[in-house]
């Protein structure tokens, strides 16, 4: 049994128009899968649905959505409040922009661990520091000690996984990790994240515009377009051997080091 | 190709913020020049001055020390009468496009609005010009009367661009113009840009992240490490001749579509400095695998490697 699957999912938002419609894709344990594909496709709609946490107005109003054989649509409130951060949890595109600048990280990550565990405020600042060293922020106290403006973008996004991964959730949802960061840091995010699936087995939805980083990182990958998947498959289905044109032009428009330019 | 007459000389500049008592390096002794028909790619990580560039040739910064000089002029000191008239000459593109826009004013008004600001030209004639800016950025005259939401990001931008060259300027500058934009769209973008700046004689500077895609519209490129311009390449051969190791760090991190899953990635150890400090060597010292006592405590000066191949480093790679 997959560990996730979607099935003939259709989304709506309030006007009536379909931002995902009849969409259909299943994630194993274990597994990157990356969403790529146009802006404003509904990459972003469809991983916020696996979250419970659409948009107002947005609805799931067909298909199924299935963790770990449970149906998150027929699911309460509370119950999927619970499993948000738990079984699921997701990092945003710009992690520093959702913290609280006043507060310390200590006490962020703090109070995040212990919505879902009942733990000491020791153990959870243990746990904390335990799974910043696992994202290669060695000063782990400092980090802790820090206001958010004090750490660098790459930083913020490492914490951020780290606060997403500390649950050790089912499923972790990436939406845009590194478009926020420069070439270099992103190297770095990617790197963490090839490591909680290699070393810790997390199974990860990314989603991304930059085809290198989902060719790099993904087992699958599925192509988005006006709010139809027109194209999932395994990463060299999808990178080497596309069958849909659209998919071939999107791989085609991905600027490269070696290619032709257009200046003169 | 590039008409060989120099359009904008940078020479010397730096810029330097007050931030609480002390003094933020944004940008130390600085430069450059662009010609006609130019595409300089200034590349570099975020925060290393290349925004601040930007603001200073389009005088909406003040520079510290330097000067800036277009066809011959030299505006950086000049008072805001003298400088108004000469504003129009340097256009900027920005980010994100739908900022840029104000919610209520129709995209025909808006591309309206500086030819008859700037040169009083009647209502009419500039909605005819309008059009015609639509047509040449490759969208349609419907959109005249339509609002910035009903746009796509990519038509938001081409309607950006289009009134940045409505009224005729030497120089457009575009700070990320395509980051926020999908790839099939920010290649349609880039062609974009690379044909109205052969066809009209501009000089463009081109600011971005991606190397691949500054390559792909530029003539030249410069990499910026902390407030310096560290390396000159010309884009063509760049991918061959680089010689600086930030450079080589810059392209490490570069994913390829077609990359090998299992190649590890090449990691730069640690974080960019302070800009609140001075250093006395190398700003990339700290980060530099290739780093020896000389780059510790003495700055390493821009020298020619040849044509328009300049590089900053005591210990270039060899190649
Ligand atoms: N008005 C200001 N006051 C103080 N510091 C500033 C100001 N504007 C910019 N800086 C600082 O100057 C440095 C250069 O900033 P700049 O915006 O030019 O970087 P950038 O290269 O454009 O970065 P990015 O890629 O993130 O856009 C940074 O350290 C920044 O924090
Ligand atoms: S001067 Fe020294 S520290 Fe600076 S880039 Fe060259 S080798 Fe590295
Ligand atoms: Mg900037």
């Amino acid at each position: 049994m997959s560990l996730l699957e979607v099935k003939n999912c259709t989304i709506r938002y309030q006007n009536g128009t379909s931002a995902v419609n009849n969409v259909s894709f299943s994630v194993e344990k274990g597994e990157i899968v990356s969403l790529v594909g146009e802006s404003g496709s509904g990459k972003t709609t469809m991983v916020r649905a696996i979250l419970g946490l659409l948009p107002p107005g947005g609805k799931v109003t067909e298909g199924e959505i299935i963790l770990d054989g449970r149906n998150l649509l027929s699911l309460s409130e509370r119950e999927q409040e619970e499993l948000r951060g738990k079984d699921i949890a997701m990092i945003f595109q710009d992690v520093g922009a959702s913290m609280d600048p006043i507060k310390l990280i200590k006490s962020q990550y703090v109070e995040a661990i212990r919505t879902h565990e009942r733990i000491s405020r020791e153990e959870s600042y243990d746990k904390a520091t335990d799974m910043l060293k696992r994202m290669h922020l060695t000063d782990a106290n400092r980090v802790m000690a820090s206001y958010p403006f004090e750490l660098s973008g790459g930083m913020k996004q490492r914490v951020g996984i780290a606060m997403g991964m500390t649950a050790q959730p089912k499923l972790l949802l990436a939406d845009e990790p590194t478009s926020a960061l420069d070439v270099t840091i992103q190297a770095q995010v990617v790197h963490e994240l090839r490591e909680l699936r290699d070393k810790y087995g997390a199974t990860i939805i990314l989603v991304t515009h930059n085809m290198g980083v989902a060719s790099y990182l993904s087992d699958k990958i599925g192509v988005m377009k006006t709010s139809q998947m027109v194209e999932f498959g395994t990463r060299d289905e999808i990178i080497i051997d596309p069958k849909e044109q659209y998919t071939k032009d999107l791989i085609d428009a991905v600027p490269k080091m070696g290619g032709n330019r257009f200046a003169r | 190709m590039p008409d060989n007459a120099v359009l904008l000389e940078i020479k010397n500049v730096s810029k330097e913020f007050p931030v609480k008592k002390k003094k933020l390096y944004a940008v130390s002794d600085v430069s450059f020049t662009l010609s006609r028909g130019e595409t300089l790619g200034l590349v570099g990580e975020s925060g290393c001055g290349k925004s601040t560039i930007a603001k200073m040739i389009a005088g909406s910064l003040p520079v510290t020390s330097g000067s800036i000089t277009l066809d011959g002029v030299e505006y950086t000191h000049m008072k805001k009468k003298e400088f108004a008239k000469f504003r129009r000459s340097i256009q900027m593109v920005f980010q994100d496009p739908l900022s840029s826009f104000s919610p209520r004013m129709r995209i025909g008004t808006y591309l309206c609005e500086p030819r008859v600001n700037y040169d009083h030209v009647s209502k009419d004639e500039a909605m005819a010009e309008a059009e015609e800016l639509l047509a040449k950025v490759g969208l349609p005259a419907e959109f005249l009367m339509r609002y910035p939401h009903e746009l796509s990001g990519g038509q938001l931008q081409r309607v950006a661009i289009a009134r940045a060259i409505a009224i005729s300027p030497k120089i457009l500058i575009c700070d990320e113009a395509t980051g926020a934009l999908d790839v099939s769209i920010q290649n349609q973008i880039a062609k974009l840009l690379v044909e109205l700046v052969e066809e009209n004689n501009i000089g463009c500077l081109f600011i971005g992240h991606d190397l691949a895609l500054v390559r792909s519209v530029t003539q030249r490129v410069a990499i910026m490490y902390l407030g310096r311009i560290v390396e000159f390449l010309d884009s063509e051969t760049l991918q061959e001749e680089y010689m600086h190791p930030y450079t080589e760090a810059l392209l490490d991190s570069i994913f390829d579509v077609h990359c090998d899953q299992d190649e590890d990635i090449k990691l730069l150890a640690g974080e960019a400095p302070s800009p609140l400090v001075v250093h006395n060597g190398c700003p990339f010292a700290q980060r530099c695998e290739y780093c020896t006592e000389q780059c510790r405590y003495q700055l390493p000066e821009l020298s020619h490697v040849n044509g328009t191949h300049y590089v900053a480093c005591f210990n270039p790679l060899k190649r």
